[in-house]
């Protein structure tokens, strides 16, 4: 009867181990969540001082400017960025829809491909 | 500092909070929406394998394999780099070698054909989860990309050099052989 209860204490402790390491990894989540929400809005709060700083330039509050705010000064630098933005946005713009049509049309297909399974002489319609 | 500079600096720092914007949320949706799109794919392909009479539905392998793709599935909305740390801290190198273990005798224990598909089904699952994770993670975009851009670039550069030279080889052999005929 031994190999039994040792197989029995075996399977007990490999599934602690399994259900210790879950819950290990599901608390990572939650972390690696709050740290990502901290990254994105801190980047806006970034941006956010900057702007603050450079209205205080414009304001004559102070003449020294942060390096950063002198490069962003050039007219080449913000007329760069701005195209990136209006590229990348587009980029993922098309993209999303594209996604969305390959989904939709895969779906279709799928169900058609599946109900024919089932019945073979079935007549579907041709929507998508 | 001039007003126009300062207008550059205001348009800058618009356009530089809104790919930032566009980076975290609208990019970030549509990769998400990507790699569940690739694992239903994968998925999908699996059923069908079982479907069509290549394995049974409760074959372990079919089981493990499906199941791998649920996990992903499950944690596709938030699985970034964090995931990938938390694995390697998380899952020592016993218990990767057990699951691994499990699955080459899971794998094993399929007939042939099914043997091949299930292998290709991983590596799709494995693409998709790697693809996501270079493409959404800012370090590793910075990084990985350039790198893989490089050596892409330089093994073209390899390839389109060895082919000019063996073009350039064959006019010389021709040239050559033109010269001692006419001697």
């Amino acid at each position: 009867m031994e190999p039994v209860a040792d197989t029995s204490a075996n399977e007990s402790s490999e599934a602690e181990l399994e259900l210790r390491t879950g819950r290990g990894i599901a608390r990572d989540r939650e972390i690696a969540e709050t740290a990502r929400t901290a990254i994105k809005w801190g980047g806006v709060a970034v941006s956010v001082f900057f702007l603050y700083k450079t209205v205080g330039v414009l304001a004559g509050q102070t003449t020294e400017a942060n390096i950063l705010i002198k490069v962003l000064a050039d007219f080449r630098v913000s007329e760069a960025v701005a195209w990136i933005l209006a590229g990348s946005a587009t980029a993922v713009a098309v993209r999303t829809r594209q996604l969305g049509q390959k989904k939709s049309k895969r779906l279709g297909e799928r169900i058609k491909e599946l109900e024919e399974r089932v019945d073979p002489d079935r007549s579907s319609t041709q929507h998508e | 500092m001039e007003y126009q500079a300062i207008a550059n600096v205001i348009g800058s720092m618009a356009s530089l909070t809104a790919l930032w914007a566009l980076f975290h949320w609208p990019y970030r949706r549509y990769r998400q929406e990507l790699l569940k799109e690739r694992l239903f794919v994968a998925r999908a392909e699996l059923f069908d394998l079982a479907a069509d009479g290549h394995i049974e539905f409760d074959h372990p392998a079919y089981v493990m394999l499906r199941n791998t793709a649920n996990g992903f599935l499950n944690g596709a909305p938030s699985f970034g780099m964090m995931d990938v740390i938390s694995s390697l801290r998380r899952i020592d190198d016993e218990q990767a070698g057990r699951w691994r273990e499990r699955w080459e005798s899971a794998v094993a224990g399929a007939r042939e054909p099914a043997r091949e598909k299930i292998h290709e089904i991983r590596a799709h699952v494995n693409y998709a989860i790697v693809d996501h994770l270079v493409f959404c993670s800012f370090v590793l975009a910075m990084t990985v990309l350039p790198a893989v851009s490089w050596m892409a670039l330089n093994s073209f550069w390899r390839s389109l050099a060895r082919r000019c030279r063996l073009a350039m080889s064959r006019l010389v052999d021709r040239l050559d052989s033109a010269a001692m005929m006419a001697a």
